[in-house]
């Protein structure tokens, strides 16, 4: 399957690096939503997801940069990407580059509970009302990040098979998705090593909270999906067209309908409608965490293949 | 542009010499611009490519490889160490060795029963999309030329995803790339020169000069053509979203693959037009709708069952 990617993304102008930053890109944004919108429903119920949004937020958000710049024919000239502000690009640099020190003050807000120490080096931690300022912006900006992974693509006028708005809406939807479920990730692993019962309870509820919210979000997902093929298929550009076939019964058909449908949608979306149903019975409850990290990496590995299935097909008819 | 600076050893030396000679008889350097052609600063320049008269024999290729290649150059990597005749390409494609091809169609046959040839290369789009996209800023327009300040290049590529054409490739060096093109041979304009693919073309299918001048002439040609009982029609003459590259076909563009250039190539405005018009903020706004709608319905859940949980008196 690596070798497949390869070969196909061999020739391409945008090829496996793109598609990591625009996943990374996704999955950074997504992940400070959901810290923000966890904040303001939850107030401090639900602390640990929002720490670790704003964890995976900043790693993820400095892995897009990174592969942007390993993608890049001339990375030491990165300063000059502010240069044009009608450029989709300079867009997404403008707020990679301000999330990231906007990332790391919010996160100097939410320090890790198994560092006692740090506290002290950070006494601004205990307010909350400032940091909910940071997350108003985390939640502006992250939605920019998110949206952008989309809109880059989308504005891209010579390839007709990204020129419509369901783009944004997939890679939209698909990065609050992944976010969600890196931090379902995170609670899941830490929930079997908690020892309280009291603690237990709270990380079954954390993850229940986070699967019911992603079984919303992969039901979009796979409805925007099914509907970008079936605008896309009825298109009046032929390589519109082509690029669909080639999507899903072409080069990519396999990773689209397996690694993306299969696994990163129909596998998890079963998992997560079984937790969210009987998850907090007594006869599933050993089994959440373990349930919730197989959905979890399923769909992390899911959008990934997406992200990549969308750039390589959309530029595949005219390279070939 | 860049000026990749090398040591000019015996064997580059040569190279350039060879280079030198195969150009001088080719008549690379030989016919002078006329006056009407060397347009003021105003004046945009243009191209015109007749298809009716090209004969496919690749000289224009070849000329620009030739120019373009030569060392010390504003291309001086292009041919490196490739000088000299290679296997033509199966099928001929525009790649950092190829500014221009010529594509045959053997499908089609012109009205008096000739096989068919179209070019392809940079159009020097009006309103150029690589230009709008480029974050760097490294694109800018010349008299009617798309140029590239490699200089500023990034090397993101947005430029080459953009173009309708395909006409941009990227090309890589050891830990550098950019994106390469046409550019109407500028260092050849300046010194009153025509492009080297017009210079060399042995049957008038090209020319070159201000597009006014090559506007007219081409609809003139059409007229010439119509004349003689043909069809003829005229592709990337508009005003609006046109081109710097002008084409005059007996067979309908469509056949060639070229569509109207209104459907490609977008109005200036159109950027951020199409970031609010396409339903990009809609939809955008409509994600996160989607996600706050379901957060306040959560809320209110979580409301309902603690006012539930407050005991009655």
């Amino acid at each position: 399957m690596i070798e497949m990617i390869e070969l196909l993304s061999e020739e391409l102008p945008w090829g496996l690096t793109i598609a990591l930053a625009l996943y990374f890109g996704g999955l950074g944004g997504g992940s400070f939503i959901v810290a923000a919108v966890t904040s303001f429903i939850s107030g401090e119920e639900f602390r640990d997801i929002m720490k670790f949004g704003a964890y995976i937020g900043l790693i993820a958000t400095a892995l897009c940069g990174t592969f942007l710049a390993l993608h890049a024919g001339h990375p030491e000239r990165l300063l000059y990407m502010y240069s044009n502000p009608i450029s989709m690009i300079t867009f997404g640099t403008c707020v990679i580059s301000s999330i990231l020190p906007i990332g790391l003050i919010y996160a100097t807000f939410l320090p890790p509970d198994s560092l006692p120490w740090l506290k002290s080096f950070l006494p601004w931690s205990v307010y909350v009302k400032p940091r909910k300022f940071f997350e108003l912006l985390l939640f502006i900006l992250g939605s920019g990040l998110a949206g952008y992974t989309g809109f880059v693509l989308g504005i891209a006028w010579a390839q007709p098979f990204w020129e419509t708005p369901l783009i944004t809406v997939l890679f939209y939807v698909s990065g609050v998705s992944t976010a969600l479920m890196a931090i379902g990730l995170c609670i899941a692993i830490l929930r079997l090593v908690q020892v309280t019962e009291e603690s237990k309870k709270l990380f079954v509820e954390m993850m229940h909270r986070l699967d019911v919210a992603d079984g919303y979000m992969l039901l979009i997902e796979l409805g925007a999906a099914m509907l970008y093929l079936y605008i896309m298929f009825n298109n009046p550009s032929e390589i519109a067209r082509e690029s669909a076939a080639i999507l899903a019964f072409g080069e990519l058909a396999p990773l689209f309908w397996g690694g993306f449908i299969f696994l990163g949608l129909i596998i998890p979306i079963m998992l997560v409608v079984l937790l969210a149903w009987k998850g907090r019975t007594a006869a599933f409850i050993r089994l959440y965490a373990p349930l919730m990290i197989v959905a979890a990496l399923c769909v992390l590995i899911g959008g990934a293949f997406m992200r990549y299935c969308f750039l390589v097909a959309g530029q595949l008819p005219v390279v070939g | 542009m860049t000026n990749v600076e090398r040591r000019l050893t015996r064997r580059d030396f040569l190279k350039v010499f060879g280079g030198g000679v195969a150009a001088s008889f080719m008549g690379l350097s030989s016919p002078q611009m006329s006056s009407s052609g060397t347009s003021s600063a105003s004046e945009t320049y243009a191209m015109l490519y007749d298809n009716t008269k090209c004969i496919g024999c690749n000289a224009c290729v070849v000329a620009c490889r030739l120019w373009n290649g030569r060392l010390g150059g504003r291309f001086p990597f292009l041919l490196e160490d490739r000088i000299g005749p290679q296997e033509p390409p199966e099928e001929p494609k525009i790649d950092e060795h190829h500014f221009l091809v010529i594509v045959p169609h053997p499908e089609l046959r012109h009205q008096d029963g000739r096989g068919v040839f179209q070019r392809r290369s940079c159009m020097h789009c009006v309103e150029p999309p690589c230009l709008y996209v480029c974050p760097t800023n490294a694109i800018y327009q010349y008299k009617g030329i798309n140029l590239t300040d490699y200089d500023r290049c990034f090397g993101c590529q947005y430029c080459v995803i953009a173009c309708p054409y395909k006409a941009r490739v990227f090309y890589e060096g050891e830990g550098w790339g950019v994106p390469v093109k046409c550019w109407f041979c500028l260092d050849r304009l300046e010194q009153g020169l025509y492009p080297a693919c017009v210079s060399v073309c042995p049957v008038g299918a090209l020319d070159f000069g201000t597009r006014d001048e090559m506007v007219a002439k081409a609809y003139a040609r059409c007229d010439e053509l119509r004349a003689e009982g043909r069809e003829a029609y005229v592709w990337g003459a508009g005003e609006e979203h046109g081109t710097n590259v002008i084409f005059v076909s007996d067979v309908p563009f469509e056949e060639l693959g070229l569509p109207e250039p209104e459907m490609r190539v977008p109005a200036p405005e159109a950027y951020p037009k199409l970031f609010l018009e396409r339903g990009g903020l809609a939809t955008f706004g409509g994600a996160a709708l989607i996600f706050l709608s379901f957060a306040l319905w959560r809320r209110s859940r979580i409301i309902k069952a603690k006012v539930k949980e407050i005991p009655r008196g």
